[in-house]
């Protein structure tokens, strides 16, 4: 079965249909999806700032990592469930949307660059723990977190913008590779 | 503890305000649709999807080539459309209505409606992202 054979079936599966049938859980959802990922965001955002050496210069990097931690994860484990909910709610059409590609690949990007700095900038974080400007490798990261983050949220927000529906033919190939238009009828 | 109790009321009522912020909006009338190009379409329904976060009402319509296009036309969310009364039950594949609204602005045949038409008469409101969409009372007129 094809990966969008698969989500085709997603769709008919009973919490699938009771979400985007429903009168009051999807709109829940998506707004349970946005203020959680303002608090992920937002509280990433303050690490990624410290680490740019632009805020709360005075106080160790650890310190304001270990203080935003569980805000951070509480943040993206709500973000992570809720926008898995809304994606149950329309698998095809998510899937064969740009912008959810994009926003998708943003995630992947993202991970690898907090994982880069999990791995091989924050163990080291005590030789630069109370330096007001963090050195140039935690900026990297930092500032990259950052852009990545934004960029997730604003392919996000198009998602319902769809440009490239897969029902306005001609399109050029590339897009249409892109987007998924696998035959005409879709 | 006091502190903390302030900052979670200040956060509920934050929260409250966002949620209370109607989730109608997923996307603009401006941004997909023409208003240039407002359509009134009659033909028999093929397919009704009630779904979040828009709902599609489609349309085979005899053009005056005797050509059959089938149209969509975007509604808003389920709960506006049960709320003004269209259901599975009341528009059931093969009924005979008006649709009006404003086609898509990438030429397809697609739009977006601003109320149903039922051939007796009745109006049914479509409650998207149209001008008027939400009834007459609320019909903003020309922006």
């Amino acid at each position: 079965m094809s990966l969008l054979g698969f989500f085709d079936w997603l769709a008919t599966t009973a919490g699938s249909i009771a979400l985007h049938e429903s009168h009051y859980a999807y709109r829940i959802v998506s707004t349970v999806h946005v203020v959680t990922l303002s608090l992920f965001v937002g509280t990433a955002a303050m690490l990624d700032l410290r680490l740019l050496g632009a805020t709360m210069r005075s106080v160790p990097v650890s310190e304001v990592a270990r203080r935003l931690r569980p805000w951070t994860a509480a943040g993206f484990v709500l973000m992570t469930v809720s926008g898995a909910l809304l994606f149950y709610a329309n698998p095809s059409p998510r899937y064969l949307n740009i912008f959810f590609r994009a926003k998708m690949a943003m995630l992947v990007l993202a991970g690898v660059n907090a994982w880069l700095f999990h791995r091989n900038v924050f163990p080291r974080a005590a030789e630069w723990d109370n330096d007001p400007v963090p050195p140039r490798r935690a900026r990297i990261t930092g500032g990259l977190a950052l852009a990545l983050w934004a960029l997730m949220i604003v392919s996000g927000r198009m998602i319902a913008y769809d440009w490239f529906d897969c029902g306005r033919q001609p399109q050029p190939a590339i897009i249409n590779l892109l987007e998924g238009c696998l035959t005409a009828s879709r | 503890m006091r502190r903390t109790m302030t900052f979670v009321g200040v956060a509920l009522i934050g929260i409250f305000l966002v949620a209370a912020v109607p989730a109608l909006a997923h996307h603009a009338f401006a941004a997909a649709f023409d208003e240039t190009k407002p359509i009134n379409l009659q033909g028999k329904v093929t397919k009704v999807e009630l779904v979040n976060p828009h709902s599609w009402i489609w349309i085979d319509v005899i053009g005056k080539d005797g050509k059959v296009v089938n149209w969509g036309i975007e509604g808003g969310p389920p709960s506006n459309l049960f709320r003004n009364g269209i259901t599975k039950a009341s528009l059931p594949v093969g009924t005979e209505i008006k649709l009006f609204g404003y086609q898509a602005k990438s030429g397809e045949s697609k739009g977006v409606g601003v109320f149903v038409e039922y051939l007796d008469g009745r109006k049914v409101f479509m409650g998207g992202s149209a001008p008027g969409a939400s009834g007459p009372a609320a019909a903003p007129g020309k922006p």
